[in-house]
Formats: structure tokens, sequence, C-alpha cells
């Protein structure tokens, strides 16, 4: 589902259709707000994430499925680097797990200053105690000085506690992708972004789980005879450009790179996005899915994807987003009418050998 | 919580105008020496709000009158001053006790060094 408008209506009537054929156990809260022609969704359970996310953060083996966000991160940070400027103070959103601190620390910035892309303060504002600060972790970069000063706080990335024009920098990794107004959380982290400042975020792409989509859907459908949201939605890479834009953001740049990730069997699959904080929190998901249903997926999974090894695939699409907060010394377009050379002018002067002249 | 933080922190939220600068109601508090980084502390100078320095450093019992009301390009040649500046924005923290709005009283806690900025349901637009 992309959040474009009218697409609502239309998700809306699919829906209905397929209610005449099966039992559809969803339904969105959708308001229309007069202010916009966007209305604003509530699709994501925030309260139940954060208690995943603690859960998830409080586990001895909570190290073991962080593979996937720590890789992310360090991909995130290299990008960071490649932007040749300092980011004395910078600011972590939805921070979960010590990977951009452990990356920003790993090495000193251009000037010898500071961490990675010249980080000297980080501000890690995360939704949980738990998952700013593992329980089992054993890194002492997140809560000791290192290259950069670590300040942590809570707080909820759709509400940022923050003065305007605070930080250079904004990085967040694999978090956005729960958020419920995600053009206003990121007109908010424009906002709280310095003139000039950047916004670099991490999150995960429309693609992502597809197979786990596929099989969920077939085996709901087989079992109950109705389907119900499992995967989150998520915005398409053609939408991100359009976000950064709406955001107020200047030079949007958009990346995509896709992680295929192997698994034994689907069940492991699930066990692993559980143990990473990724467990679905969609507002109207089912309280409780039988076991019918969960090996019946597992199953199809299994038929339809598995490698010739007997392992299946699980696909995550990693969309990396970056924009900056306008300011007078970066490149805009011309004013429309300041044309002073006409295109006829250019292309007769081409053949000719002449040079252009003034536009006629 | 360092006041680097504090400086930059407010309550955004609905209904309340200018949420800031957050009082602070400190139960418990650590000082530890670190060595400043001078060419950083300039950078900081402009960005820093020296309104919500004076309060965090009255509320604390740090000399308040150390402090100018407002940035002047001078400040960055003063030593001195940029070291004492250090001290306030990054050797106390404030492990346990509380941030409370002026404008609201709304109050929000600091445990562990972590200040809780979430906000409720009621509170969000």
């Amino acid at each position: 589902m992309t959040m474009v408008p009218g697409s609502a209506v239309a998700t809306a009537k699919s829906m209905y259709m397929l209610a005449a054929r099966g039992r559809i156990s969803t339904q969105f809260s959708i308001v229309a707000s007069p202010l916009s022609s966007m209305p604003s969704l509530t699709i994501f359970d925030r309260v139940g994430k954060k208690r995943q996310r603690a859960r998830a953060a409080t586990k001895l083996d909570w190290a073991e499925y962080e593979y996937l966000r720590a890789e992310v991160a360090k991909r995130l940070v290299d990008r960071l680097e490649d932007i040749m400027r300092d980011f004395p103070q910078a600011l972590e959103l939805g921070a979960y797990g010590p990977h951009i601190a452990q990356e920003v620390n790993a090495v000193k910035g251009l000037n010898g200053k500071g961490g990675a892309g010249g980080i000297e303060t980080l501000v890690r504002c995360g939704l949980t105690e738990e998952g700013l600060l593992p329980a089992s972790m054993t890194s002492k970069s997140v809560t000791q000085e290192g290259n950069a000063k670590i300040l942590n706080l809570l707080g909820d990335e759709e509400h940022l506690p923050f003065s305007p024009a605070s930080f250079d920098l904004i990085v967040s990794n694999l978090s956005l992708h729960w958020i419920n107004d995600l053009p206003g959380a990121m007109t908010q982290a424009r906002d709280v972004l310095k003139p000039d400042g950047v916004f670099l975020a991490s999150m995960f792409g429309g693609n992502t789980l597809k197979e786990l989509r596929v099989a969920f859907q077939l085996a709901e459908q087989e079992r109950e005879g109705g389907i119900s949201p499992h995967i989150s939605p998520s915005a398409h890479v053609a939408d991100c450009g359009s976000l950064l834009q709406a955001a107020g953001f200047a030079l949007p740049t958009v990346d995509v790179d896709t992680i295929t990730v192997s698994y034994p069997d689907a069940l492991v699959l699930m066990e692993h996005l559980q143990g990473m904080g990724e467990s679905s929190a969609i507002l109207t998901r089912r309280p409780y899915v039988s076991r019918e249903t969960f090996l019946a997926a597992a199953a199809i999974y299994q038929d339809l994807y598995a490698e010739a090894d007997g392992s299946v695939p699980a696909t995550f699409q990693v969309v990396y987003m970056i924009g900056w907060a306008p300011h007078d010394s970066q490149p805009r377009p011309k004013k429309r009418g300041s044309g002073r050379v006409s295109m006829k002018t250019l292309q007769k002067g081409a053949s000719d050998g002449n040079g252009g002249g003034p536009a006629r | 919580m360092r006041l680097l933080s504090h400086n930059v922190l407010r309550n955004t939220a609905k209904g309340v105008v200018d949420g800031y600068p957050l009082k602070i109601e400190a139960a418990e508090i650590d000082v530890r020496d670190t060595e400043p980084d001078l060419t950083f502390i300039r950078h900081l100078l402009p960005t820093i709000s020296f309104s919500g320095l004076r309060s965090a450093a009255e509320d604390l019992g740090l000399d308040a009158a150390a402090f100018p009301a407002s940035y002047s390009t001078t400040l960055g040649e003063d030593e001195a001053f940029l070291r004492a500046l250090h001290k306030a924005l990054f050797d106390v923290r404030v492990l346990e006790g509380s941030l409370v709005c002026p404008e609201s009283g709304r109050r929000f806690s600091i445990r562990g060094g972590i200040p809780d900025m979430m906000l409720t349901d009621e509170e969000l637009s």
C-alpha cells in the first residue's frame, strides 16, 4: 500500500470485493483532515512495537539477531563518510541497539576530530531504555566516551522534543518503517536540522519480506477463508523521493540495497524477526493466529521459494534516503523565464559553427 | 543528562506555545572532569541558547552569572570562558530528577541519566 492520495479509497474498494469472497478481518481507521487532501492513517501500534522491542532487547541472546541492523548501520555510516563535511552535532532517531554509535566511534573524523563524519556529540533518541542500552551488550561504546560523546534520551520520532535548528545531522537506522505519519516525522526532522544539515536514513522498503507476505496470504486464504495483514505496508522506492521533497528537503537522494538472507525454514525466519524486534505491529493484526496457519505458511514458503539445499531466502529491501535542509549555498533550478538563449539558436549555432545569440 | 542535551530539549506537546527552557529539578548529580575540545566549543557557540544555559546553571547551583545573556563574536576568543562553558555543558550530569515545562508544568522524569521525553496520547497533535 503506497501513501498516495486516492489509493486509500482504492484499497477500501478492493477490500470490499475480497470480503465478498472470504472473511476479511481488517479495517483501517482513516481520518480525513480538511486541511490536506491526504488522510492521516494510524497503521502501526506504537505501544505494541515499544513492548516488542523492549522485550527483544532484554533477551540474553539479543546480539545474535542483530546481524541485519548491524550490517545496514555499517552501510549507512559508509554513506555518511562519503559526504565531505563534518557534522559535529548529530541526532540518532529511533535508536535501538548500539550499532550506529559503534560505527561512529570506530573511526576518527576527517580532521582528526570526533568519530565518523566528524561527529563529536551523538544524541541517541530511542523509544525504550532497554533498546538504547541492551542488557546483554558487552560493547561499552554507548555508555563511555569514545571518539564521540554519547547522550541518550527517550523520545518519539513522531514528536521530537527538540528546538529548531539544533543538529548538523540526523541519522536513522531501520526505524522509520514503523512510523505512522512519516511525512510529518520527516518535516519535524527538517525543522530540527540546521540549514545545510543532512538527514540520512535507512528503512525497509516495499519489497521487504515479499515471500512471507505471499506465503501468509495463501495459507490464511486456504485454511481460514480470508486474509489479514501480517507484513507492514511500507513506502516504495518511488515514493521516497517525493517524501523527502514534501518534507522540505533539498537535493533528495534515494538508493536501494536488496539483502537476501537464507534461513533453514520460514519458522526460523519468523523467530529471527521477533528477535530483531521486527514482529508485526500493525494495529489491526489478529491477536491470535492458529498453529495450522503458521505451519501452512511455512510449507507454502518452502514449496514456492526453497533453494536447492532446502533453505529459504528472505528479501530485505533497504532504502537509503539522504536529504539536505535548505540553504542558500545549495544549487537550485533557475527561475522560469530567466533563460537567455533559445534552443533553436543553439541548434542552428551548433550546425553552422556560429555561436548562439540572445533569445528572440 | 548533560546540559548540552538540556539546551535543545523542549516540551512540544499540543497547546504549548514555548515549552522552553525546561526547569531542572535534580535529585542526583555527577560531576566528572573531561578534556575540552576548544574548536568544538567554538563551533557550538552560535547555536547555544544562552537563556536556556543560564536557567539550567541557576537550577543546578552553578555560577549563572559566568554566562552571558546572548552570543557575541568575542566569546570565541576567551579561552577561560570556553573552558567554563565546556565544564557546564559536558562535565555535569543529572542522573536522577525531573524536567519541568515552564508553561504547562508538565514533568519529564530523568532516570539513570536518561530523560524521558515521550508524550502521552492526549498531548499529541
